[in-house]
């Protein structure tokens, strides 16, 4: 930091402070409680409620707000006189007047600012005549209770909604006695559901209704552990009573989230109890799956590996890439070692073909090469392939952030959106799957101006392959005008570092392993000054990776299976029946395995058709731990114990080497073995090429892939998330429907591919006009059923039924 | 196809049946306009937020949630957000007034000038109380403070024109030439 350092007076003492720094900050740092009510470290000080006030005591007396005023040289402050004191209770006193007041029955009893401030400050002996203004309790959303009556009108929910959250649901409107908190119209929440303003609300004002629960907060046990639905790696704050979660929530200070959460992680926990989960394993008796002992499953399960294994039919095992580190390597060594076998594979991820196929090639090995925290301080980012709103929800909050609290920009270049493209300098909605392209553009022109390093290994002959694209022809071929391509350059050469990140999820059209290689090379080409982010789709992608899970493709196990060369087949929360592409076979090729043994939670459409079905614990019902994409360690928690009788998966596959006679390590060495980081072979570009896509034809492009409530097969399971995302919602953009005159609630048919599908239309301003969201998944196959490839582009045809 | 209406109907309605449709109401198309023409000439987003409103409703009287939601769109910002802008100035409402806004200043000067004489006259020749609309919208009156055109006692404005020394046969004249204007408009011509 530049900024100079100067002397000012607390409390009589002589302190060094950076000028211009922040007051409340430095009275904090020097152990001073100062209360606040508005205050929120992660937001632009707003100075709202006055109980920060302190006193300046050096000529330009007064009382000042700590929070909103910055350190100047020269001042004095008292921090704990009479005045000061009085002054707090009066402004406490002004604030409890038009408060319903109700601490024994309040939801947030215990736990709540105001409250423990009254405590602490007491109130003035004069009584002032006011009487409270009654205001409805707004209970029109299912998720979130809005009581104005407890609301001091501090604007933290306001302000956290607009500044990180970006959605800007609720304001502050009128002013005076009738100023308060609410949506336009009053209309009932419609937001994201982030849980950013309850969380943070200092009072009862906001509640949640699934975690009302008449449990005080002071016996409820709180234990932290990381987020697992996607792979961003929040960290949760929980809440825990009885052995179950009470509340969740996220603590400002925790990292990389600094508090926030998304819907998923902050209300998704309903699935643990799903009564469609798997409680007892599975046996397939007579034709049909029935309830077993664990021993009879287990038992069931070795026999057949060991079958396979002497009339040399390898096993093979597929696994998804949310198991835990120790759990992955447990699983390499029960597959390599005590059955011999070398089918081993995780489940399709673009990720995973992003890292391996995209990044390895290039930079050596399979890692990103900076982090979301370190995103926070690059000058410029372009983000490639979704809004991450919808597949990585944390990498939108980041960029919100620094867009809004910084003036930091960000581009955002993808064919679907979710509502960051208004934040986005700028926004290109390319066609669906041109990213590399657009690299391949960017990379010609940085070259020319002589800003990549040449003396890479391949250099000469990747230039040479980029020499095609051309302005005129790579704006013909993304679809972005050259107005809009000349303003990404112009950002980029302003930018003195650089993060290039690369998103995946399922039913993102485009070729992940082409354009994350694009990006590889460009960032390997910039060098020090720009660094690379690859986000997979499930929690512990990095970690499977280390543990060497990848030995085997998908694709071909798949054919050996076909090929009946595979004994025994192991999926552990694979599902290639239901949730692979079409086109994969799964299905066909699992009626050839010997024996199949599926590992799950749910009764997916592969459990059905198994042998033997292993019920197993889920996200944070397990410990562990992860690797974060830039290869740091993370532990996962157990929070809360999985139902009675299902097992955790490294714990099945202990059982399973047991019966096989093999030994297996404790977690603790095994962990020593995990080596980190291979290889680190120097950059080597190859040069590019692009696979034609086609997307000619007509009609609107069907969007499939990840949205926020919905992000496939697991969300289905949490009866919460399902109730923010009905099944049957088709999303379009307000200028498609008038176009198509159609309104909020009209029924259309969807047809495309000789198939149809019958939805409700909504209109949504966060999607690309031209586009239409389907889920991926419904009650019947959903979206997927027009999908037959990966990466595929598919244009669909609405009609008004 | 599958599901069938039914099943339509009764899972939108868990989560949407409390919102209501879109709308684009009955907004008077003039007022998209206004917007898309400001906005075209004033580059710069959320700063032109308040003059971009009092332009909109100095053109037609008001400021409905269509437009605040337009609006809002076309500057980058939150509709939420614009109408606590909205709500927070006295001067912008969300009620709708006629195209015509006749304010009777009531300020001294005007008062002891006959200013209510006025007004009632006006609101006989228009059939309003203070703070009626037309049903066709052409017309609201309404009572304001000075408008400091005390000179011209007794004084009124209509939308931003100020008309002074006024008298019942000037106000049967102004009202004449207003409803024809209006009338002349609606076929086509100018105003
Ligand atoms: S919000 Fe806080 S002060 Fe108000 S009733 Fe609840 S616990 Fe008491
Ligand atoms: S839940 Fe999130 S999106 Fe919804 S109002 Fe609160 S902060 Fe805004
Ligand atoms: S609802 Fe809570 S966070 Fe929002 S302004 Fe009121 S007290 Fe503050
Ligand atoms: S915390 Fe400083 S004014 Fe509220
Ligand atoms: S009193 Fe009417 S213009 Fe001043």
């Amino acid at each position: 930091m530049k900024e100079q350092m100067v002397t000012i007076t607390v409390n009589g003492r002589q302190v060094e402070a950076e000028q211009g720094g922040n007051l409340l900050n430095l009275l904090r740092s020097l152990d001073l409680d100062i209360p606040t009510l508005c205050h929120d470290d992660r937001l632009t000080p707003y100075g709202g409620c006055r109980l920060c006030v302190v006193e300046r005591k050096d000529g330009r007396g007064g009382m000042i707000p700590a929070c909103s005023t910055p350190v100047q040289r020269g001042m004095a402050i008292e921090t704990q006189t009479e005045a000061v004191i009085e002054s707090r209770r009066r402004n406490l006193q002004m604030l409890m007047l038009n408060h319903r007041m109700e601490c024994p029955v309040c939801e947030r009893s215990g736990d709540c600012r105001f409250q423990e401030l009254i405590y602490l400050y007491g109130t003035p002996e004069e009584q002032l005549p006011f009487e409270l203004i009654r205001r409805p309790i707004d209970d029109s959303s299912p998720f979130i209770l809005r009581d104005p009556e407890k609301c001091i009108l501090c604007g933290t929910c306001v302000r956290l909604c607009d500044e990180i959250q970006g959605v800007g649901e609720i304001g502050m409107v009128h002013r005076g006695l009738e100023a308060t908190v609410t949506t336009l119209l009053e209309r009932p929440l419609d937001c994201e559901f982030c849980g950013q303003c309850v969380n943070a609300c200092p009072v009862g004002a906001l509640i949640v209704r699934p975690y009302i629960s008449g449990i005080p907060a002071w016996i409820r046990e709180h234990r932290k552990s990381i987020c697992s639905w996607c792979s961003c790696g929040c960290e949760l704050d929980a809440e825990i009573y009885g052995g179950k979660i009470v509340r969740v929530s996220s603590d400002p200070t925790s990292e990389p989230n600094a508090g926030t959460l998304c819907v998923k992680g902050w209300l998704g926990w309903d699935l643990l109890e799903s009564p469609e989960r798997l409680r007892q394993p599975l046996i397939r008796k007579e034709g049909r799956l029935r309830e077993c002992s664990w021993s009879e499953a287990i038992e069931a399960v070795a026999a057949a590996m060991i079958r396979g294994r002497d009339q040399a039919k390898p096993a093979a095992a597929v696994a998804s890439s949310r198991l835990t580190n120790e759990d992955a390597l447990l699983l390499g060594r029960l597959i390599t070692e005590g059955l011999g076998s070398d089918w081993l594979g995780l489940g399709p991820d673009g990720g995973l073909r992003a890292l391996k196929e995209g990044v390895a090639p290039v930079l050596g090995s399979a890692r990103s090469t900076i982090t979301l925290s370190e995103l926070r301080d690059v000058d410029y980012v372009l983000v490639l392939r979704a809004d991450p709103g919808r597949t990585h929800p944390l990498l939108k909050r980041e960029l919100i952030r620094r867009h809004r609290q910084r003036k930091l920009p960000f581009a955002m270049a993808a064919a679907f959106t979710g509502g960051l493209e208004r934040h986005a300098r700028p926004f290109l909605g390319i066609l669906p799957g041109s990213e590399d392209i657009l690299l391949a553009w960017l990379s010609r022109e940085l070259a020319e101006r002589g800003l990549l390093d040449e003396g890479l290994e391949g250099y000469r002959s990747w230039v040479d392959s980029l020499k095609v694209w051309t302005t005129e022809k790579t704006a013909e071929r993304t679809g972005v005008t050259a107005e809009r391509l000349e303003e990404l350059l112009q950002h980029m050469l302003k930018a003195e570092k650089l993060g290039i990140v690369v998103l995946t999820g399922h039913a993102l059209p485009g070729d992940e392993a082409g354009t994350t290689e694009a990006a590889a090379s460009l960032v390997a080409a910039l060098g020090r000054k720009a660094g690379l982010l690859v986000l997979g789709e499930k929690t512990n992608l990095q970690g499977c990776l280390d543990s060497g899970l990848t030995a085997r493709a998908p694709e071909e196990i798949l054919e050996a299976l076909a090929a009946s060369k595979i004994g025994c087949l192991y999926l552990l929360g694979e599902d290639p029946v239901g949730s692979w592409p079409r086109s994969m076979g799964g299905s066909e090729a699992l009626e050839k395995a010997d024996f199949v043994v599926v590992q799950d939670a749910f009764l997916t459409q592969s459990a059905r058709a198994a042998d033997v079905v292993l019920p197993v614990a889920i996200l944070i019902e397990r410990n562990g731990t992860g690797t974060s994409p830039d290869g740091a360690l993370r532990r996962y928690q157990r929070l809360v114990d999985p139902p009675a009788g299902v097992l955790q998966d490294g714990e099945i596959i202990r059982t399973l080497a047991q019966c096989l006679d093999l030994k297996l390590p404790d977690d603790d060495d095994l962990f020593e073995e995990m080596g980190g980081v291979k290889d680190e072979g120097l950059p080597h570009l190859r040069p590019f090429s692009t696979k034609p896509r086609s997307s000619g034809g007509e009609g609107y492009f069907l969007d499939a892939s990840p949205q926020l409530f919905h992000s496939g097969g697991t969300t289905v399971h949490s009866a919460r998330l399902r109730e923010l995302s009905p099944d049957i919602v088709v999303r379009m953009a307000p200028e498609d429907a008038r176009a198509a005159g159609l309104e909020n609630g009209d029924t259309v048919r969807i047809v495309g591919e000789g198939r149809e599908m019958l939805l409700r239309a909504r209109l949504d301003r966060c999607v690309k006009p031209g586009s239409l969201v389907v889920p991926w998944r419904t009650r019947e196959n959903g979206a997927s059923r027009f999908i037959t490839r990966e990466g595929e582009v598919v244009r669909v045809r609405m009609r008004r039924s | 196809m599958e599901g069938g209406e039914s099943m339509l109907e009764e899972n939108y309605e868990i989560f949407y049946g409390a919102q209501e449709k879109s709308t684009r109401d009955e907004v008077d198309p003039e007022a998209w306009r206004i917007v898309d023409e400001y906005v075209a000439e004033h580059p710069g987003g959320q700063e032109q937020l308040i003059p971009l409103l009092h332009r909109v409703q100095g053109k037609i009287g008001y400021l409905p949630f269509p437009i605040q939601e337009y609006v809002a769109e076309k500057l980058g910002m939150s509709p939420v957000e614009v109408y606590s802008v909205v709500s927070f100035y006295h001067f912008f409402t969300t009620t709708p007034r006629g195209r015509y806004q006749l304010k009777v200043c009531m300020g001294t000067a005007c008062f002891v000038n006959n200013a209510q004489t006025i007004c009632d006259i006006l609101g006989d020749l228009v059939g309003l109380e203070v703070g009626g609309v037309t049903d066709d919208r052409l017309f609201s009156l309404e009572q304001v403070r000075c408008i400091g055109a005390c000179g011209l006692a007794p004084a009124m404005m209509v939308n931003d024109e100020v008309h002074g020394h006024l008298t019942p046969k000037e106000l049967r004249k102004l009202i004449r030439k207003l409803k024809s204007g209006a009338r002349r408009q609606e076929e086509g011509g100018p105003e």
